[in-house]
């Protein structure tokens, strides 16, 4: 059996050390029956396109970003609120716990199989006018975000002008100032030489990003009982391995930033800033309901 | 065809010709929105990325009668020129069978896709994507009377003053 | 599947069959007979290959040409450039290579460009005793310039199928297009003299000062979109809608030859020609889909990634295989499916990405111009109103020309990268 696992990053990155330690796990348990082929840089299509191919069963595998996969699973937008998750120990807990077991499961109605939680990191703020350290700071200030209703809001909730726009533009919007700041996770900044385009890093973690290991049910009702425990066993050994790649990424982070000459703002109002995206919280449960949303608040309590 | 069936089809292609046209400049002006948003006021439109995208996508489908109907699908015209009448003829009639499967294929399996994305939304619009991919098998049915027409009645699209 | 696909694809191109349904169907063919693929893929590739933003461009681009057109804004383009060189022998052709790089820098599509200057150019020089082909030949050539002097659809597309800045590739057009268009001046000087052509291009022209101040409101059109993109006021995405509504406002209220009631006319038209053209890139988003799954990327990689000894030979296999594709398959088609196979190898032998992209695009710009599928011949014949073929025998001066540019932009690097170089250390 032949399986292509989509990403959109390059190879050498969170995704690709995700995607290459299932490659080994799979072809070392299997005696290489199961072979694996790594199509990355995006070849095969975005992320919402390759959640599509995998609905209707002609890519197999992908690790993807929760960006696109609220609106095939609404579920999920829970995680893209603000301030939820207090650290990488408690986040990591609790998506591995029934909490998180619990969202893989609404993938499957969809014709998607959730097998784990990877993970982006902590999502920060960089921008080009001064140091962000409280709500003030960010007002006005027009901040690329991704095409998401519930990080547009927290946006706007703390006073920026969230500006969505997509990701190929970005860089040379940030140069020519036609946006002022972006929020991304460490490995994004790090790959794409941010400090050539900005001065500021504020080290916000405002939302955590998780990822998905993804295989489409057409394949998955294909393979045989050994097979799907192959599978399984694979998946964790991927999780694992882009965690680390995350950590490490996360460690070495701030130093290269700081070496580039960008300042970085660790220390900031968060309290201040949970208080900001208030409004953001209250229209989520309007629309979503907060059940899942208690259980998370509750298990870091 | 029969003459009222011809003069149907026309009418059908004009219509879907002029929404076409009437797509292409809502799009213009979304885009414009934006940008006056953005720099004018400060605080983008958040919406209006989206809604040009597909509504562009809606254009593409909904001219493609009028381009097959005025022969501006870009074809390589070289064995054309070379055959004989009879045999230009003949290929002529393949090329029209091969678009109509071609538009078939669209129209069958594109309304297959728009059920299949029913349960995703577009993001940042609460809507279907069905909405969004409903342009492909819709285009391609309505192509179909632009396609025959071109066959039996060719016709160039005239382009005015501007040539 | 690889050779089933391409087959179906001559077969169908020799039927003459519309390029975006050759494409579509010669993969609807390979799914259907040598893979386990659903063909619901077919849908949801060629939506998806639209579902991007910076494609928007393309219908705002040829919106803009259209209006431009009809509102008298390239009328004036081609008044300045007559004024400005066309008193020499020849200078009416070399008043086209000028209007061409003027349009240039608005439009991003060189058949856009074909259309908006060739139909006041080509019939001009035809009245000065061109021969028809020559005029249409020479028509064809300079419209070249409109993908490769930025803004430029080919571009974007390049920057979205390998994830390159299109800002940087924009920059980086700007001294290519310049060697180019001198190369073009210099074979028209050469061309008008061994051939006689042009003797009386001198008559009827207005003072410069004259048609500069008649073309102010035009030429500051290049100006805003540049100075708007590089100004940090919208995206080169945004620029082409920017410049369809600055044309149309100036065409309606500044030189008023726009009326209302041409608009929904330009519209109609403009619909077509993008329709025509988007479909093409969506039949090659599917296309393309089919050809990263199979292996031919990975071994066309690592093939060439393992054959050459040096940048220098790598750069010329890209060259001809470039120059043999630019000959059969449509720009936009090549780049998606070649632009994210080549572009990394290039990297791997120390080719800087945009120094790379540029390449392509000046190599497949010539395609344009390269029979037997040329889009600008199709487009200078059909405003010239003479046959594709007729054009073949006057093609051999311009393409030189161009071969004998390529060959300076890809082996002198400085050409493509020093303004680019020079603008992200002032911006960084
Ligand atoms: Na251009
Ligand atoms: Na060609």
């Amino acid at each position: 059996k032949e399986l292509n696992i989509a990403i959109t990053p390059p190879e050498e990155s969170h995704y690709g050390a995700g995607a290459k330690a299932f490659k080994a796990k799979i072809e070392e348990l299997s005696k290489g029956d199961v072979t694996v082929n790594i199509k990355a840089n995006g070849v095969l299509g975005g992320e919402r396109e390759v959640l599509e191919g995998m609905q209707i069963g002609s890519i197999e595998m992908a690790v993807t970003s929760t960006g696109a996969v609220g609106g095939f699973v609404p579920d999920t937008y829970v995680l893209d609120l603000p301030f939820l998750f207090k650290s990488y120990d408690s986040a990591r807990t609790i998506l591995d716990g029934p909490i998180g077991q619990g969202l893989l499961d609404k993938f499957e109605p969809q014709g998607l199989v959730a097998l784990g939680w990877a993970e982006n990191g902590f999502r920060h703020i960089t921008n080009s006018k001064h140091p962000i350290k409280g709500p003030d700071d960010i007002k006005g200030m027009k901040i690329r975000t991704m095409e998401n209703d519930i990080h547009i809001a927290a946006f706007n909730a703390a006073g920026a002008a969230p500006t969505p726009m997509s990701w190929n533009e970005v860089i040379t919007a940030l140069q020519q100032g036609t946006i002022d700041g972006q929020e991304n996770p460490m490995s994004i900044f790090i790959a794409n030489k941010i400090w050539d385009v900005q001065k500021y890093v504020t080290l916000s973690g405002h939302v955590y990003s998780p990822a998905l290991v993804l295989m489409s049910k057409v394949t998955w009702d294909g393979l045989s009982d050994d097979e799907k425990a192959w599978v399984r066993e694979a998946a964790k050994a991927a999780i694992q391995a882009n965690r680390d790649y995350v950590s490490k990424n996360e460690e070495i982070g701030i130093k290269t930033l700081r070496e580039h000459g960008i300042d970085v703002t660790e220390d900031f109002d968060r309290d201040g800033f949970v208080q900001a995206v208030q409004p953001a919280y209250e229209a989520f449960s309007e629309k979503y309901g907060s059940e899942v949303l208690d259980q998370i608040r509750d298990a870091q309590k | 065809m029969r003459s009222w069936a011809a003069s149907a089809s026309e009418k059908l292609i004009s219509l879907t010709h002029n929404i076409a046209a009437i797509l292409l400049a809502l799009a213009t002006a979304l885009i414009f929105i934006q940008v006056i948003t953005r720099f004018g006021m400060g605080r983008a439109a958040v919406w209006t990325e989206v809604v040009a995208r597909g509504v562009v996508i809606w254009m593409v489908f909904m001219v493609a009668g009028a381009g097959f109907r005025y022969g501006a699908m870009i074809p390589l015209e070289f064995i054309r020129g070379v055959v004989p009448p009879s045999v230009k003829r003949l290929v002529m009639g393949v090329v029209t069978l091969l678009v109509l499967l071609f538009l078939g294929v669209l129209a069958w399996y594109g309304t297959m896709m728009a059920m299949r994305v029913s349960g995703q939304k577009v993001a940042m619009l609460q809507i279907s994507m069905s909405w969004f991919y409903a342009a492909i098998p819709v285009g391609a049915l309505l192509a179909v009377p632009g396609v025959l027409l071109a066959h039996l009645a060719p016709r160039e699209l005239d382009r005015g003053a501007s040539e | 599947m690889n050779i089933a696909l391409v087959s179906a694809l001559i077969f169908l191109f020799a039927l003459s069959v519309p390029v975006a349904v050759a494409i579509a169907l010669s993969a609807i063919f390979g799914i259907t007979f040598f893979s386990n693929l659903p063909l619901l893929v077919v849908p949801q590739k060629m939506f998806n290959a639209l579902d991007s933003f910076p494609l928007l461009a393309i219908p705002f681009f040829i919106l803009a040409g259209n209006i431009m057109t009809r509102g008298g804004v390239s009328r004036r383009l081609v008044d300045f450039a007559k004024g400005l060189v066309g008193g020499v022998q020849g200078g009416l052709a070399s008043s086209c290579v000028i209007t061409c790089m003027i349009f240039a820098a608005i439009s991003g599509s060189s058949v856009a460009t074909t259309f908006a200057v060739g139909a006041i150019l080509i019939p001009a020089m035809v009245k000065h005793g061109y021969p028809t082909p020559v005029a249409a030949t020479i028509q064809a050539a300079s419209a070249e310039l409109g993908v490769v002097i930025p803004p430029s659809i080919p571009m974007i597309l390049y920057a979205v199928a390998t994830e390159t800045s299109v800002t940087q590739l924009f920059i980086a057009g700007i001294g290519p297009g310049l060697v180019i268009g001198v190369a073009l001046l210099v074979m028209v000087q050469i061309w008008c003299r061994l051939k006689g052509y042009g003797k009386e291009d001198g008559a009827n022209r207005e003072p410069f000062l004259k048609v500069t101040l008649n073309a102010f409101w035009a030429l500051m059109l290049p100006v805003i979109i540049i100075g708007g993109i590089y100004g940090g006021i919208f995206t080169p995405t945004e620029a082409a809608a920017v410049s369809a509504v600055y044309a149309l406002v100036v065409g309606l209220f500044v030189y008023r030859e726009l009326k209302f009631s041409d608009l929904p006319d330009i519209f109609r038209i403009s619909a077509v020609s993008t329709g025509a053209v988007m479909l093409i890139i969506a039949a090659a988003g599917l296309f393309s889909f089919l050809v990263s799954l199979s292996d031919i990327p990975s071994l066309i990689g690592s093939w060439a990634r393992g054959s050459f000894d040096s940048w220098i030979t790598f750069l010329l296999f890209v060259n001809v295989l470039l120059f043999v594709v630019g000959m059969f398959v449509e720009t936009s088609a090549a780049i998606l499916v070649l632009a994210p196979i080549l572009a990394p190898v290039a990297v791997a032998y120390g080719v800087d990405p945009v120094h790379f992209g540029i390449i392509m695009i000046v190599n497949l710009a010539m395609g344009m111009i390269t029979p037997p599928l040329g889009v600008n011949l199709f487009a200078a014949a059909t405003v010239a109103r003479t046959p594709v073929q007729s054009m073949f025998r006057p093609l051999v001066f311009p393409v030189t020309s161009v071969i004998l540019s390529l060959a300076l932009i890809t082996y002198i690097p400085a050409i493509t990268l020093w303004l680019r170089d020079m603008s992200v250390a002032a911006g960084g």
